[in-house]
């Protein structure tokens, strides 16, 4: 099963058929997934769908039950210790020593990466700068606002200049400027890094994520670029000036419009929503508007209708609340 | 050498925990206001005339049972918190993931409680220069003091080493304390069986690990490499069994 790792190879993260079990409980169930190198890939899914154990599986924090994971090709189980050297990772609710100081808790995460003395300064004072917290420096991690903890949780995974971070909900309990702040961070770092983080927000996943994987009770049920999940299954919005028998039948006609909608009718001026699996393809949209002309009806407006991620992220997931009522 | 950087790592992490937190000022504290009132007994006690025998040192390490119950105590206060408080506050998530062997995190939590251990006996020195003052320039016979430390320091090693794995094995530290002060009494009072065992095979086993015994000799000056085999031994076993145990509780 296990893959050796071109040098070259732009696979970075790779799950095959994964599974994870606590006793009896399904945590995880044969998720599938590839992260390219440079990649700034989203998990995301309510909560209790199974994104922190897939994190924890990643980072060799727990064993996987079925299946397995490599990262460079390195699997989980035997190679635990080369991968956990190219990982930084920011666990949920970032665990942290309440009774050091911040710079004493970066030093403590850089020692045990085994940096040496000079480089752990040259490190902590990048990381510091990086995640704005040269006023907490010298503070206590127990007496920091949940803001800073967070910020203090990344600075630590960010320590050593890993290839591969992993990020589990990186902006939890942030204000929305920091929020903004951390997430023009996550996107800088993609490119050189590659980035699996796990968030909630779709507005998050949207705004930083190359790519995203929707899990949903352990199951991955989508996993595209993000435009294409929100634009998945989308419509064609029209304003057409006409009888309204004229422009159906017309419509009706067409291969690619499977269900033509009425949503409003002014008159003459009908406001119709076009279905079809394939409708809103620019090809499609461009035979909808020359079927319109043909037939002679006026042709005031014509879009692509795109469901946000937030829609399509409710439908794919949807199972999961008909499972529970 | 990145071994000895992760090592340090961790053992200063530890140290300062220990010294961050109030638990440790006040084992201290009781550490030498009891130690401290038991030698004054000791000194008083000599000087009846109806004193037992032996120096006053002797009678302070393991003369009486308040030491043994102090240390024990000790052991399971300074041990209880080492890996059970990191599982309760998912700082564990953060050190394992890290690329430090579970091997690595066991032995570096141990120094750190050994070396506390030895921090918690150093002001007890001082009774050391007493005895020698009180002495008025006589001689102090240093034999039976420095194997007496020797003998404190490994049978608080052997200790420690089973407070660390009871830690390793529950997430709540009072469980740990509980875990680690019920095992080192039975330990303690396995030695004991000697005086009610009359099969002579079992007698000498006992005697083997008679802490009590092990101790009056150290306490004499007597240094007996296999007192020190054994000690060694239990540290090594509940080491090993310690990371043993810490790798399989990856799952949660």
């Amino acid at each position: 099963m296990s893959v050796s790792s071109p040098a070259g190879s732009t696979v970075h993260i790779r799950l095959e058929r994964l599974g994870r079990t606590y006793g009896s409980a399904v945590a995880l169930d044969d998720v599938s997934l590839e992260v390219q190198r440079g990649e700034v890939m989203g998990l995301l899914g309510p909560n209790g769908a199974g994104k922190t154990t897939c994190l924890r599986v990643l980072t060799c924090f727990l064993p996987p039950t079925s299946g397995g994971a490599w990262i460079d090709g390195l699997d989980v189980r035997r190679d635990s210790r080369a991968i956990r050297q190219r990982l930084g990772y920011l666990p949920e609710n970032v665990p942290l020593y309440p009774e050091l100081r911040v710079a004493e808790l970066l030093r403590f995460r850089g020692g045990i990466r085994g940096l040496a003395a000079a480089e752990l300064r040259r490190e902590t004072d990048r990381v510091v700068e990086a995640c704005g917290l040269g006023e907490v420096r010298r503070q206590v991690v127990g007496t920091l606002s949940r803001g800073y903890r967070q910020r203090v949780g990344l600075a630590a995974a960010l320590l050593g200049d890993p290839p591969l971070l992993v990020l589990d909900e990186p902006t939890v309990g942030l204000d929305p400027n920091q929020m903004r702040d951390v997430r023009e961070m996550i996107r800088g770092l993609g490119g050189d890094h590659t980035v699996l983080l796990s968030s909630h927000l779709l507005p998050e996943v949207e705004a930083i994520c190359s790519r995203a994987a929707i899990i949903s009770r352990g199951r991955l049920v989508a996993c595209a670029p993000v435009a294409e999940l929100r634009g998945d299954r989308s419509a064609v919005l029209l304003t057409v000036r006409g009888p309204r028998e004229t422009a159906e039948a017309c419509l009706g006609d067409l291969a690619q419009v499977a269900r033509v909608e009425l949503l409003a009718q002014e008159g003459e001026t009908l406001r119709l929503r076009l279905h079809g699996p394939r409708v809103s393809e620019a090809e499609s949209r461009e035979r909808v508007a020359g079927a319109l002309l043909a037939a002679g009806l006026g042709l005031q407006e014509l879009r692509q209708e795109t469901t946000s991620l937030e829609e399509a992220f409710v439908r794919l997931t949807a199972g999961e609340e008909e499972g529970r009522a | 050498m990145t071994l000895l950087r992760r090592m340090g790592a961790l053992v200063g992490r530890e140290l300062r925990s220990y010294f961050y937190s109030p638990l440790a000022w006040v084992v201290l504290t009781l550490f030498l206001l009891v130690q401290g009132y038991s030698f004054y007994l000791y000194v008083e006690l000599v000087n009846r005339p109806d004193a037992p025998h032996g120096a006053v040192m002797q009678q302070f390490f393991g003369g009486t049972f308040l030491y043994w119950l102090f240390v024990i105590f000790v052991s399971a206060a300074i041990t209880m918190r080492l890996v059970a408080e990191e599982r309760r506050s998912g700082t564990i998530e953060g050190l394992l993931t890290s690329p430090v062997s579970e091997g690595e995190v066991v032995l570096s939590k141990y120094l750190a409680a050994v070396l506390f251990y030895a921090f918690l006996w150093l002001p007890t020195l001082t009774y050391v220069g007493v005895i020698a003052g009180l002495a008025g320039g006589g001689p102090v016979s240093w034999g039976p003091v420095l194997s007496g430390y020797l003998g404190t320091l490994a049978l608080g090693a052997a200790l420690l080493a089973v407070g660390l794995l009871a830690s390793v094995l529950t997430r709540s530290q009072i469980v740990a304390a509980v875990l680690s002060f019920t095992a080192l009494s039975l330990l303690l009072l396995l030695g004991a069986l000697e005086l009610f065992v009359s099969n002579s095979t079992l007698r000498a086993v006992i005697a083997h690990v008679n802490l009590f015994e092990h101790m009056e000799e150290l306490a004499r000056g007597i240094v007996d490499s296999r007192r020190l085999v054994f000690y060694l031994s239990v540290v090594v076993f509940c080491l090993v069994a310690a990371a043993r145990a810490l790798e399989a509780k990856k799952w949660r």
